[in-house]
C-alpha cells in the first residue's frame, strides 16, 4: 500500500462523512441564525430610527452575504484534517491511531513503526466501514439542498429589502404627520400667549411636517432644514420652560394694560382719542415684541444663535426695564388722560373759568411770549402725557415748579386751593384773555401768566405740539357737548401756541 | 536482536507483540511476590525501559526493598542495596583504588568497584547521606559511567537506581537539591496497602516460603525493549500536548492555570517533557500499541511532574501539593 495515499484513504471514512454532515447542518443553522436574527433587528431599528433606503439595503445585503458565506462553508469547505482525525480518534477510541499515521506520512521521516501504525489505522478505518467523503462532484442531495437554500436566501433577501424600505418611509410619514400636528397645537398655544416667536416656529414646523407627509422620500434634501429647526426648537422650549418669553410676556402685560386703557378711554373719552392711544400703544408693543423676537432668534447680524438660546442677562434686564418703563408710561398716560378728561368736564360744565371765583384771577399782564419764556416748563395739561415720567417727589425743585399756567388751575383768586397735588404750580398772576381773540359768547377767560424765572425741560415747539394734540382730542371727546365745542376751540386758540397766536 | 530500525514491518509487529507479552509476564511474576502495587510495578518498569531512575517515597516497612529485589530477580538483573548514612563516602559507592599484591609479590594499584557497579541499585534513604555522596551517585546515574583517578569505568547496562527517602523523618537528613531531583525520571509514592492487601501480605510472609520467581527477561531483552521504545512514533498533536502541559506548570506563562500562577515557583524542566514522552511510549508498548496516545501521557503525568514542580512559599504555607497542581494543569490543558 502506498504510504502517501493511505492516510487519505483513512479520511474517506464514514465517520468523516458524519463529521462533515454535522458541519454542513451546523453551517446551515448558522446561516439561519444570521439571517433571521438580523431581520428583526432591522425591523426594530426602523421603528425608532428612520433608516434611509440605502442603509436598509446595505444591511439586507450583509445578511444575504452572511447566508451565502455559511452556505458555501456548508457545501464546499473541508474541515481541517488534523482536527478531523483527532475527533475521529477520540470518537472511536482509536488511541490517536489515525493522527499518528497521518503524521508519519506527512513528516516524510523514516520510522520503523510507520507501516505498523498505518496498518493499525487502516484496520481501524475498516472497522468503521470507510466510504468516500470527498467526491469529485457534489451529490444530488447536496445540490438539491443548495438550490432550496438559494431560493430561501433570495426570498429572505427580498423580504429584508422591502421590510427595511417600507418601515423607513412609513416612519417618515408618521414623523411628518406628528410634526404637523405638533406645529398646529403649538401655534394655537403660542397665539393664545401672544408668543410670536414660538408661533412662527410652530408654523414652520407645521409646514415642514406637511411636506414630509406629502413627500417622504425628499427627507434627504431637507436635512439642513431639520438641522436648523432642532436647535431653534430646543432653545424655544428652554426659553418657555424658564419663563423667559420676555418679549411676549411683556407684550401680554402691555396688552392687558392696553386693553384696560382702551376700555377706559372708550367709556370716558372720545372714540378717536381712544383709538389713537390704542394704536400708539399697539405700535409700541409690536416694536417691543419684534425686538425681543430678534434677540431670541439670533443676532441681528444673522449669526447663528448659540444652543443655549438665552438672551444675555444684561440685555434681558435692559429689555425688562424698558418694558416696565413703558408700562409705567402707559399708566401715567392714562392718568394724564384722566386729568385731561376732568379738565374738559369742567370746561363742559362751565365750572372752570366761567366764574372768576373758581380761583382764576384775572390776568394782569398780556399773553405769554416766547421771548419772555424761551423754554416753557411742562404743566399739568398735556405735559405729563408724553413727557417726563418722574414722580413729583423725584422731580428737582426747579422741575416741580412749573412756570406755565395750567388750564383751569383751580386756585381761587383768594388763594384757596382745594387740591393737594404736590405738583401744584406756584401761584401766578391771572391774565384775562383779550376779547378780540375770541368768537361767540363773551366769556371771560383767564390764564396764568408765566412766572418770572423758570427752567424748562421742553422746548416751546414740543409744548405746542402736545398742546395741539390734547386740544383736538379734548374738543372731539364725548364729554364736551357739540354746541360747546366751538367755544372750547376758541378757548384753545386763544391760549394757543406762539405760532398760532402769531398767525392770528 | 537487530536494531528496531532495521526490522521489517512484520518483525516490528512481532517485536511489539512480544514485548507486550513479556511485560505482562513480568508484571504477573512480580505480582506473585508483591501484593498490590501494580501501578508502582508498572512505573518501575517504565523507568527501566526508559533508561531512567526512580525515587521512591514512602514510610518504612512498605516493601520497597523487597520490591526492588523482586524486580531484579524477575528481570535477571544484578541488584545491590546501599544504605545511605551521614558518614557514607563517595568511594563507598563508586569504589576506590587499592594496592594489591599478587602471588608473585608484585604490587599494583587495582580499582575496587563499589556497589554502584550493579544493574539495579537500591539507594536506601538517599537523603541521609551528605550532598557530596549524593552527587557521586547522581553523576553515575546521569552519565552511566564512573571516573576515578582519571580512568572512566562504564557501568553495567541496563543501569537503574531506585532511591528511597522517608518523608516523615527529615531530621538529620540532607534533602536532595532540586537539580538532583530533576535527574530522577519518576518520583513514585509507595502507598500504604489496603486491608485486603494487608491480609494477603500477612498470609504470604508468615506462612510457607513464597513461591520461587521465574526469570522472565534478561538484560539484553531489556535493552532491546529500550531501543524499541525509543523508536515508537509520537504524533505531533501529542507532542504539542506535552509541551503545553509543561508550559502550563510555569507561573510566568499566561496560559497557565491560576493555581500555577499562585502557588508555583518553578515549573517543570525539559526533562519533564522528555519523561512524559518516553513514559508514554512505554505505556503504549505495554498496551501493545505502536504509537503514543494522549492517555499514555496522562498516565505519566504525576510520576513525571510531581518532583519537577517547586512550590513557592505561599503554596507551602497553604499546604498545596504538587499533585494538586498537576491535577489542575491536566484539567486546564486541552488535548486539541
Amino acid at each position: 500500500m502506498n504510504r502517501k495515499k493511505q492516510p487519505l484513504a483513512l479520511l474517506v471514512t464514514r465517520l468523516s462523512r458524519r463529521h462533515r454532515l454535522v458541519l454542513f447542518w451546523w453551517n446551515l443553522l448558522r446561516a439561519a441564525i444570521l439571517t433571521f436574527g438580523l431581520t428583526p433587528v432591522f425591523l426594530i431599528l426602523s421603528l425608532f430610527v428612520a433608516l434611509p433606503v440605502s442603509v436598509g439595503a446595505i444591511l439586507g445585503m450583509l445578511a444575504l452575504m452572511s447566508f451565502f458565506y455559511a452556505l458555501f462553508s456548508a457545501l464546499f469547505s473541508r474541515p481541517e484534517t488534523v482536527r478531523l482525525l483527532l475527533a475521529a480518534d477520540r470518537r472511536y477510541k482509536l488511541h490517536e491511531t489515525l493522527i499518528t499515521a497521518w503524521e508519519l506520512t506527512r513528516s516524510g521521516k523514516h520510522n520503523p513503526f510507520a507501516p505498523v501504525v498505518l496498518k493499525e489505522a487502516e484496520q481501524a478505518a475498516t472497522r468503521v466501514q470507510a466510504r468516500t467523503v470527498f467526491p469529485a462532484r457534489i451529490p444530488a442531495p447536496r445540490l438539491l439542498a443548495a438550490a432550496v437554500a438559494l431560493a430561501v436566501a433570495a426570498l429572505i433577501g427580498y423580504n429584508i429589502f422591502t421590510a427595511t424600505r417600507a418601515p423607513a418611509q412609513g416612519g417618515i410619514v408618521n414623523l411628518g404627520r406628528n410634526l404637523s400636528e405638533l406645529g398646529n397645537r403649538l401655534a394655537v398655544q403660542a397665539e393664545q400667549h401672544d408668543d410670536v416667536s414660538t408661533m412662527e416656529l410652530a408654523r414652520e414646523l407645521e409646514r415642514f411636517g406637511r411636506q414630509l407627509t406629502q413627500d417622504p422620500a425628499n427627507l434627504a434634501s431637507e436635512r439642513e432644514r431639520v438641522k436648523n429647526l432642532i436647535p431653534r426648537l430646543e432653545s424655544q422650549i428652554k426659553r418657555i420652560e424658564r419663563g423667559e418669553a420676555a418679549g411676549d410676556r411683556g407684550t401680554d402685560k402691555s396688552k392687558n394694560a392696553e386693553e384696560e386703557l382702551a376700555d377706559y378711554l372708550k367709556n370716558r373719552l372720545s372714540d378717536s382719542s381712544a383709538r389713537r392711544t390704542v394704536r400708539r400703544m399697539s405700535e409700541q408693543n409690536r416694536s417691543t415684541g419684534e425686538i425681543l423676537q430678534q434677540l431670541q432668534e439670533g443676532d441681528p447680524t444673522g449669526e447663528e444663535r448659540p444652543q443655549t438660546g438665552d438672551i444675555a442677562p444684561d440685555r434681558k434686564r435692559e429689555i425688562l426695564d424698558g418694558e416696565m418703563k413703558r408700562a409705567e408710561d402707559s399708566s401715567e398716560l392714562a392718568d394724564n388722560l384722566e386729568r385731561a378728561r376732568d379738565q374738559l368736564k369742567k370746561l363742559r360744565d362751565g365750572s372752570g373759568s366761567d366764574s372768576p371765583g373758581d380761583g382764576s384771577s384775572p390776568p394782569e399782564d398780556g399773553t405769554p411770549s416766547k421771548e419772555q419764556s424761551p423754554r416753557i416748563a411742562e404743566g399739568d395739561l398735556g405735559g405729563g402725557a408724553q413727557g417726563d415720567s418722574k414722580s413729583p417727589s423725584e422731580k428737582t425743585p426747579d422741575e416741580s415748579q412749573p412756570q406755565t399756567s395750567g388750564i383751569g388751575s383751580e386756585p381761587a383768586p383768594d388763594g384757596g386751593d382745594t387740591r393737594e397735588d404736590p405738583r401744584q404750580p406756584e401761584k401766578s398772576r391771572l391774565q384775562e384773555l383779550p376779547k378780540s381773540q375770541t368768537t361767540g359768547d363773551v366769556i371771560h377767560l383767564f390764564v396764568r401768566e408765566l412766572p418770572d424765572e423758570a427752567t424748562a425741560a421742553l422746548t416751546p415747539d414740543e409744548v405746542a405740539q402736545r398742546f395741539e394734540r390734547v386740544r383736538e382730542s379734548a374738543i372731539h371727546s364725548d364729554a364736551i357737548p357739540p354746541e360747546r365745542r366751538e367755544l372750547v376751540r376758541n378757548y384753545f386758540l386763544a391760549i394757543g401756541t406762539g405760532s398760532e397766536s402769531g398767525t392770528e | 536482536m537487530n536494531d528496531a530500525v532495521d526490522l521489517t514491518t512484520e518483525q516490528l509487529e512481532q517485536e511489539t507483540s512480544r514485548a507486550r507479552d513479556q511485560l505482562t509476564q513480568v508484571r504477573r511474576e512480580i505480582g506473585k511476590a508483591i501484593v498490590g502495587h501494580e501501578e508502582l510495578v508498572d512505573e518501575i518498569l517504565v523507568c527501566l525501559l526508559s533508561r531512567g531512575h526512580a525515587l521512591l517515597e514512602g514510610v518504612p516497612g512498605l516493601g520497597k526493598t523487597f520490591l526492588i529485589r523482586t524486580v531484579g530477580q524477575v528481570l535477571d538483573l544484578h541488584t545491590r542495596r546501599i544504605q545511605f548514612t551521614p558518614d557514607l563516602m563517595p568511594a563507598d559507592i563508586l569504589g576506590t583504588n587499592v594496592l594489591v599484591t599478587d602471588n608473585h609479590g608484585s604490587q599494583e594499584i587495582q580499582f575496587q568497584k563499589g556497589p554502584v557497579f550493579s544493574q539495579v541499585i537500591l539507594a536506601d534513604e538517599i537523603n541521609r547521606a551528605t550532598p557530596k555522596t549524593q552527587s557521586a551517585l547522581l553523576e553515575a546515574m546521569q552519565e552511566q559511567r564512573v571516573t576515578i583517578g582519571g580512568i572512566t569505568y562504564p557501568l553495567e547496562l541496563p543501569f537503574m537506581v531506585l532511591a528511597t527517602q522517608n518523608p516523615i523523618e527529615m531530621e538529620g537528613t540532607y534533602p536532595l537539591p532540586e537539580a538532583q531531583m530533576d535527574r530522577f525520571f519518576f518520583k513514585l509514592r509507595v502507598r500504604y496497602p489496603s486491608r485486603e492487601e494487608m491480609t494477603d501480605i500477612v498470609n504470604r510472609t508468615t506462612g510457607t516460603p513464597p513461591p520461587q520467581l521465574e526469570r522472565v527477561m534478561d538484560a539484553p531483552a531489556i535493552m532491546q525493549l529500550q531501543q524499541l521504545v525509543r523508536a515508537l512514533p509520537v504524533a505531533q498533536p501529542v507532542t504539542d500536548y506535552v509541551v503545553r502541559l509543561i508550559y502550563a506548570t510555569h507561573p510566568q506563562e499566561e496560559a497557565s492555570p491560576e493555581v500555577t500562577r499562585t502557588f508555583v515557583r518553578y515549573g517543570a524542566s525539559p526533562r519533564g517533557a522528555q519523561s512524559l514522552i518516553l513514559a508514554g511510549k512505554v505505556f503504549a508498548l505495554m498496551a501493545g500499541r505502536s504509537h503514543v496516545s494522549f492517555e499514555d501521557i496522562r498516565r505519566a503525568l504525576f510520576p513525571a511532574l510531581r518532583h519537577r514542580i517547586i512550590l513557592n512559599f505561599h503554596g507551602e504555607a497553604e499546604g498545596m501539593t504538587t499533585e494538586a497542581v498537576v491535577t489542575e494543569v491536566a484539567g486546564h490543558v486541552k488535548e486539541e
